[in-house]
């Protein structure tokens, strides 16, 4: 009987370390992945470049921006309440402005959103495909030619593949090169239409499959072939715009959406703090969720070890008799949640790591594995544990010692 | 000789409600340093609770017990449990063991307890454990144990922090007449060699008659002290 109670004991403590390990894990897990994911997304903003200025047609994303940043759009003037806010869009006229602004370097139009498909070696690929300028490249530092050449002015029927069309296929097998000719057939209001193109450079891997112009599974072909082809009717979808002086891009783009009504301006700092508000949200649910957890194996330890208490009252009341301090059978009891905290912490952690880093690994999300999270995963566990055991130990510590030795 | 214990007036009453039960009434008693005495009486006549009341495991409702002449009601609980520590051992009828540890675990639980360095620790109960006559079965847990084993284990426990009194509540009580012979033979050796002081709660007339003073308790009253010899 002595046995039984004994295995199930640790059977209870192994529920025990079970509640706090997945609770653990949990927490690392979704923080090291969200950690992950921020990493990631930061590191792609920065491929935007202090000095760069997109807009884009709309005053939707800037009043939202505004809004997020200034707490609330109800103090902006009244005036604005008119704003056309989705007429506008970007064409030559915008352009020609731009052009005339002080402080600006580069203008550069683009276009993108078409999607097409073509056939090669008898595997048909479909792909997103970008119009773009030859400065492209100039203020689109991050995207760059791996084979072959960059656009030019005098360019028509030509393409610039991504890496990934290239070599589709874990780079085994090279199924587009410079100098290939393909036909890109889609679907322009309701007709299909066909353009023939020839390879002229492949872009290096950027690890992304979307991007402004420049996913590995993208085509990049010169504005007017675009136009052309997918009948646009002069609009682009975006401009890019480089400032002179990174120090004045803030008054910069101010004074873009004073002269380009009805559109939004980006810079990466404020696409950043966007996805960071963003990302933000994102990790404080997932934390809360990971919270709760903790939570409820908090309970089943405090559950457990007023169960322990109970079954081992007598044996409190021994150690009363040999001469145990109060302090002493709560250290005891303490000891045992410490016991638990650190190590269901520390293989929840472990197990955490392990989970985000597989996870990350099959959505494309290298999770962060820090030294610092997992400390602080420890520290939390050991912090649940010992506060859910401080009410029991509590109890056990005031037993009447002649009483628990009484009890049966 | 100077009294190592000394009870004046000591009442115990437990409340039960709106009437309380005075389970000990009055008790004026001395226990002698060496003495190997025995307390009798009924169940329920308060035995148990005198025992715990002269280990100062348990407080008075009036009346003053003294240890070695320091009246305990003024010890805070801290040092009340030092005093259990160190000049108190005692030794249950059912053993109490802790049934996770080896025997020699539970040897050592006491000198945990007081904060005795782990080799001194493992030295001390393994010689009081040779000396009990389990130096094979130091690495048994109790339930590995005979019930003559277990008490044993027990006693060793309760000498491990060389106490000068030892408290037995029945301990050949739950044991066969031999093995409690056995037991009782052990306790006298430790009285007349180490020099230790026994007090024996028994219903065994035997057992009784094996102690140097009996101490007859009848309902919460001392009715009757004798020398055995
Ligand atoms: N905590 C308590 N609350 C109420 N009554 C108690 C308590 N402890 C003991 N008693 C009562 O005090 C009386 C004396 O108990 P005690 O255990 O001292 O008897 P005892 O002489 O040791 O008996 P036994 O020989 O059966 O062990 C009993 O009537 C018991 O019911
Ligand atoms: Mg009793």
């Amino acid at each position: 009987m002595a046995f039984e109670s004994l295995s199930e004991r640790k059977f209870r403590f192994a529920l025990n370390l079970l509640g706090i390990m997945i609770g653990c894990a949990a927490v690392t897990g979704l923080i090291s992945l969200t950690q992950g994911m921020n990493n990631e997304i930061t590191s792609q903003m920065g491929i935007l470049g202090t000095s760069t200025i997109t807009v884009i047609p709309g005053t939707r994303l800037s009043s939202m921006l505004a809004s997020s940043q200034e707490g609330g759009f109800m103090g902006s003037s009244g005036g604005s309440s008119f704003n056309p806010a989705t007429t506008s869009e970007l064409d030559w006229r915008d352009i020609d402005i731009l052009e005339k602004m002080h402080g600006i370097d580069l203008v550069v139009p683009g276009v993108s959103g078409g999607q097409g498909t073509y056939i090669r070696k008898g595997v048909t690929f479909s792909v997103s495909v970008d119009g773009i300028t030859d400065r492209y490249f100039e203020i689109n530092e991050a995207d760059e030619i791996l084979e072959g050449r960059e656009l030019l002015r005098s360019d028509k029927a030509v393409v610039i593949i991504g890496y990934s069309l290239a070599y589709p296929f874990d780079g085994e097998e090279q199924y587009l090169d410079v100098g290939d000719r393909i036909k890109l057939t889609t679907k322009v209001n309701k007709k299909e239409k066909t353009l023939s193109l020839r390879v002229v450079g492949i872009l290096e891997e950027s690890g992304s499959s979307i991007g402004p112009g420049g996913g590995d599974e993208s085509f990049m072909i010169p504005l007017r072939t675009y136009e052309q082809f997918f009948e646009t009717g002069g609009e682009y979808t975006s401009i890019q715009v480089k400032a002179v002086d990174p120090d004045f891009i803030d008054q910069l783009s101010d004074e873009i959406e004073d002269a380009l009504e009805g559109v939004s301006v980006i810079t990466s700092e404020l696409a950043m703090s966007m996805v960071d508000s963003i990302l933000g949200t994102v990790e404080a649910v997932l934390s809360g969720i990971a919270g709760i957890s903790l939570l409820v194996a908090g309970v089943g330890i405090i559950n457990t070890m007023t169960v322990s208490v109970m079954e081992r009252t007598r044996e409190i009341g021994v150690l009363k008799a040999i001469g145990a301090r109060s302090s002493d059978v709560l250290f005891m009891f303490l000891s045992e949640a410490v016991m638990t905290g650190i190590a269901g912490g520390a293989m929840g952690a472990v197990f955490g790591f392990m989970l985000s880093t597989f996870v990350g690994n099959y959505v494309g999300v290298t999770a962060e594995v820090s030294l610092s999270l997992g400390t602080i995963t420890l520290l939390f566990a050991v912090i649940t544990c010992v506060i859910s055991g401080l009410y029991p130990a509590w109890r056990a510590s005031n037993l009447n010692p002649v009483e628990a030795l009484r009890s049966e | 000789m100077s009294s190592i214990i000394e009870t004046v007036d000591l009442v115990k009453e437990y409340s039960q409600g709106e009437k309380s039960l005075r389970v000990l009434k009055g008790i004026n008693m001395k226990v002698e340093e060496g003495d190997f005495m025995a307390i009798m009486g009924p169940s329920g006549s308060g035995k148990s609770t005198l025992l715990n009341m002269i280990g100062a495991l348990d407080k008075p409702t009036s009346g003053t017990v003294l240890i070695r002449g320091v009246d305990i009601s003024t010890l805070s609980d801290n040092q009340l449990a030092d005093l259990r520590s160190k000049e108190i051992g005692f030794i249950f009828q059912f053993f109490n063991l802790i049934s996770r540890m080896k025997a020699l675990g539970n040897v050592e639980l006491p000198m945990v307890i007081a904060g005795v360095p782990r080799r001194e620790r493992r030295e001390r109960a393994s010689k009081l454990l040779e000396m009990v006559g389990l130096g094979e079965r130091m690495h048994h847990r109790p339930m590995e144990l005979s019930g003559g084993e277990q008490q044993r284990v027990a006693i060793a426990r309760a000498l491990v922090n060389d106490p000068a009194v030892l408290l037995c509540d029945e301990v050949t009580g739950n044991l066969d007449s031999k093995t409690g012979q056995d037991i009782m033979q052990l306790m006298r050796n430790l009285n007349n060699e180490q020099g230790k002081t026994f007090v024996l709660i028994t219903h065994d007339p035997v057992v009784a008659q094996s102690t140097d003073r009996l101490v007859t308790l009848h309902d919460g009253e001392i009715i009757g002290e004798k020398r055995v010899w």
